[in-house]
C-alpha cells in the first residue's frame, strides 16, 4: 500500500477527521514552531504600545501591558498541549492500573474502587477539579494533577468493564494453565488488550480536559498571569472586552478551535478504530 | 513403578444459592509415567473439572474441594501454597485446550508468546528463548519456524495454533500433559494430524497424557486405558481395547452404539435418551439408572461401586457383577 493514495483516500472518506488532524498537526506546529513563529518574546512589556487594536505591528494587537497578543496566544499552545495531553495520560495510566487491578481482583476489592468511582462521577467534573485544585495550591501542574484525578474514574470504568470480559477469554485461562501469576496476567494480557478503547476514549478526552484546564486558569486557580495561558488571558482581557474587544477574543477563539479540533480527531479515531461503526 | 499421578477420592462441590452440588465425587484415577490415558464422559460428566483440579484452577468462591488426595509425584497437590503450584503450572503440568482459537493472546506474535513460557520457567535470556521456540516449532512439524516466531495468532489456522499451543505446553519439560478435548474443534484430517503429533511427540519426551474428550474414536486412535465418567463418578475403567470390545458398563455400551462405524451399516444411530441428571437433584442410587434399560430394583436402591470384571478392568454396575 502506497502511503500518499492511502491519506487521500482517508481524508475523502472521513472529511471531518481529516479537518480535525489538521487542526491538531496546527496547533502542534504553533507549540513547537512558538519561538520561529512569534514575533515578539510573549512575557515582554512594551509599556507604550498597551492595549493597540490589531495592526502590522501587533497582527492581533496589545495586552494591557503591551504585550503581543499573537505571540502569547501561539506560545499559549505549549501550555493547553501539555495540559490536555497530560491531563489525559495521567487519568489514562491511572485508570488502567485502578481499573485492571480492581476488575481481575473482583470482590470486595471491586466493590469498594468502583463505588468510590461513582461518587467522584456523582459531582460535576469542574466542581471537583476546582476544589481539589485549591486545595493543592493555584498552579499550571497542580491544576493538571486536578483534572487528571477528576477524570480518573472514566478510564476505571472503562478498563474495569474490558478487564471483566478479557480475563474469561480462554488466554487468560491458558496463560493461568502456564503458570502465570496474577501480575503477569494483568500486565501481559489484560492491559495490551485493553489498550485500543483506552487510547479512543483519551482521544475523546483532550478537547474538554484542555477546556476544563483553561476554565481552571480563567477562575485563577490554573497558570497564573503572566503566564501566556488562554484561560488565564480571557480572564484578564474579559475587562476590556466592550473597548478593546481583541484581547479576550483571539485567546478565547484559540480554545474553540483547538477543543473542535481534538474532538474531530476523537470521533475519527473511535470510527476508524470501531469497525461496527464504520458507515 | 510409583505412578506419576495418583487422584484418589476426590471430590469437589460447587456451593451456590440453589445449595451444593457435588460434581466430583469420589474420583480415582491413576496414571503412569508415560502413558496415555483416556476420560471419556458426555458435556457435564466432569471430565474437564477433574483436569482444573489437578492443576489447582477450581473457581475460587464457588468451588471447594471436598475430600480425597491427588498425588503428584508422590507429593500431595490439594492444599499447595499458591506459589509452589504456580511453578507447577506450565513446567511440569501443562494443558492444551479445545480452543486453539481463543487460547493465544490476539496482540502478541507467537515468538513472543512462547519465549515467555520459557523466560518464566527455565530463565531463559530473550535470545535464547527465541531460538528455543523455534526449535519446539519445527519438533512440533512447524515448517519455516523462523518465520511463524513473527505472526500473529490469526495468521495461522487452527491445526497451526493447536501445534503452537502443543509445543508451548511441551517447551518447559512438561510430565503430565492435560489435553482437554484438543481436536475437537478441527477438522477430521487434521483432528488425526494432531493426535498422531501429539502421541509421537509425548512419547519421545516421555510425557504422560490425560486426553478428555467425548469421542470414542479418538481414544481406540490413541489410548492404552480408558476410564469413563458418568455425572460426576467413574463408571468404568480398563484397557481400551477391553472396555471398547467388552464394555461392562450399560453407559459404556450406550456410548458406543452412539458411534457411526462403516463396518455394519447401521442406518440410525441409537442415542442415548434422556440427559445427565442435575446434580443437586441427583437420582438414588445408581446415577445412571433413569436411562438404563437393564435398570433393576437394586439399581433404584443403592450405589454400585467400582469391581474387577477381568485385570486391569474395572466396573460399576449392579448387573456387570451379575454378567461377569
Amino acid at each position: 500500500m502506497k502511503r500518499a493514495p492511502y491519506y487521500l483516500y482517508m481524508m475523502k472518506r472521513y472529511p471531518l477527521t481529516a479537518a480535525g488532524a489538521a487542526i491538531v498537526l496546527l496547533v502542534v506546529l504553533a507549540a513547537v514552531c512558538a519561538p520561529v513563529l512569534a514575533p515578539y518574546d510573549p512575557l515582554a512589556l512594551h509599556l507604550p504600545d498597551r492595549l493597540q487594536p490589531p495592526g502590522p505591528a501587533y497582527p492581533l494587537g496589545t495586552d494591557e501591558m503591551g504585550r503581543d497578543i499573537l505571540s502569547r496566544v501561539l506560545y499559549g499552545a505549549r501550555l493547553s498541549l501539555l495540559a490536555g495531553l497530560g491531563i489525559v495520560g495521567l487519568a489514562a495510566v491511572g485508570g488502567m492500573v485502578i481499573g485492571s487491578v480492581s476488575g481481575f481482583i473482583g470482590g470486595r476489592v471491586e466493590l469498594v474502587t468502583m463505588r468510590l468511582m461513582d461518587i467522584m462521577l456523582a459531582f460535576p467534573s469542574l466542581v471537583l477539579a476546582l476544589a481539589l485544585s485549591a486545595a493543592l495550591g493555584p498552579n499550571f501542574r497542580n491544576s493538571i494533577i486536578a483534572v487528571a484525578v477528576v477524570k480518573i474514574p472514566v478510564y476505571v470504568r472503562l478498563v474495569r468493564g474490558l478487564t471483566l470480559s478479557i480475563k474469561e477469554r480462554q488466554f487468560v485461562k491458558a496463560a493461568r494453565t502456564f503458570g502465570a501469576s496474577r501480575a503477569w496476567i494483568i500486565s501481559r494480557h489484560i492491559l495490551p488488550n485493553c489498550l485500543a478503547p483506552v487510547i479512543v476514549q483519551a482521544t475523546l478526552g483532550i478537547g474538554e480536559a484542555i477546556l476544563i484546564a483553561a476554565a481552571l486558569s480563567f477562575i485563577g486557580l490554573g497558570a497564573q498571569p503572566p503566564a501566556p495561558e488562554w484561560g488565564a488571558m480571557v480572564s484578564m482581557g474579559r475587562t476590556y472586552l466592550l473597548d478593546q474587544w481583541w484581547y479576550a477574543t483571539f485567546p478565547g477563539v484559540a480554545i474553540f478551535i483547538t477543543v473542535i479540533g481534538f474532538n474531530l480527531f476523537g470521533d475519527g479515531v473511535r470510527d476508524i478504530l470501531d469497525p461496527r461503526l464504520r458507515g | 513403578m510409583e505412578p506419576l499421578l495418583a487422584i484418589s477420592g476426590l471430590c469437589v462441590d460447587f456451593h451456590g444459592y440453589a445449595g451444593v452440588a457435588r460434581a466430583l465425587d469420589g474420583i480415582d484415577l491413576t496414571i503412569m509415567p508415560g502413558e496415555f490415558l483416556g476420560l471419556v464422559g458426555e458435556s457435564g460428566s466432569g471430565k474437564s473439572l477433574t483436569a482444573t483440579a489437578i492443576l489447582g484452577l477450581l473457581p475460587r468462591g464457588s468451588a471447594r474441594i471436598a475430600g480425597g488426595s491427588i498425588l503428584f509425584e508422590g507429593e500431595e497437590l490439594i492444599g499447595k501454597p499458591e506459589k509452589e503450584y504456580a511453578s507447577l503450572r506450565g513446567s511440569k503440568i501443562s494443558m492444551v485446550f479445545q480452543e486453539p482459537m481463543n487460547a493465544l493472546n490476539p496482540v502478541f506474535k507467537i515468538g513472543r508468546q512462547m519465549s515467555e513460557i520459557l523466560r518464566i520457567h527455565r530463565r531463559l535470556p530473550a535470545g535464547e528463548a527465541r531460538r528455543e521456540a523455534a526449535n519446539w516449532l519445527s519438533r512440533v512439524r512447524i515448517p519455516h519456524p523462523e518465520r511463524v516466531l513473527d505472526l500473529y495468532p490469526f495468521e495461522l489456522s487452527g491445526g497451526m495454533r493447536q501445534r503452537v499451543l502443543l509445543a508451548m505446553a511441551l517447551s518447559c519439560g512438561s510430565r503430565l500433559l492435560l489435553a482437554d478435548e484438543p481436536t475437537t474443534a478441527l477438522d477430521v484430517t487434521i483432528q488425526a494430524q494432531i493426535l498422531r503429533l501429539m502421541q509421537e511427540t509425548a512419547q519421545s519426551l516421555g510425557t504422560a497424557v490425560l486426553l478428555i474428550t467425548h469421542d470414542l474414536g479418538v481414544v481406540a486412535q490413541t489410548c492404552k486405558r480408558v476410564t469413563v465418567m458418568y455425572c460426576g463418578v467413574i463408571v468404568e475403567t480398563g484397557p481400551v481395547h477391553e472396555v471398547l470390545h467388552r464394555p461392562g458398563h450399560p453407559y459404556t455400551q450406550a456410548l458406543l452404539k452412539a458411534l457411526p462405524r462403516l463396518e455394519n451399516r447401521q442406518e440410525h444411530l441409537q442415542p442415548i435418551t434422556g440427559s445427565v441428571p442435575n446434580l443437586l437433584a441427583l437420582p438414588s442410587g445408581c446415577r445412571f439408572h433413569p436411562r438404563c434399560a437393564a435398570a433393576g430394583e437394586r439399581c433404584r436402591r443403592s450405589r454400585p461401586k467400582l469391581v474387577a470384571v477381568a485385570a486391569g478392568h474395572l466396573v460399576a454396575c449392579w448387573e456387570a457383577r451379575i454378567n461377569g
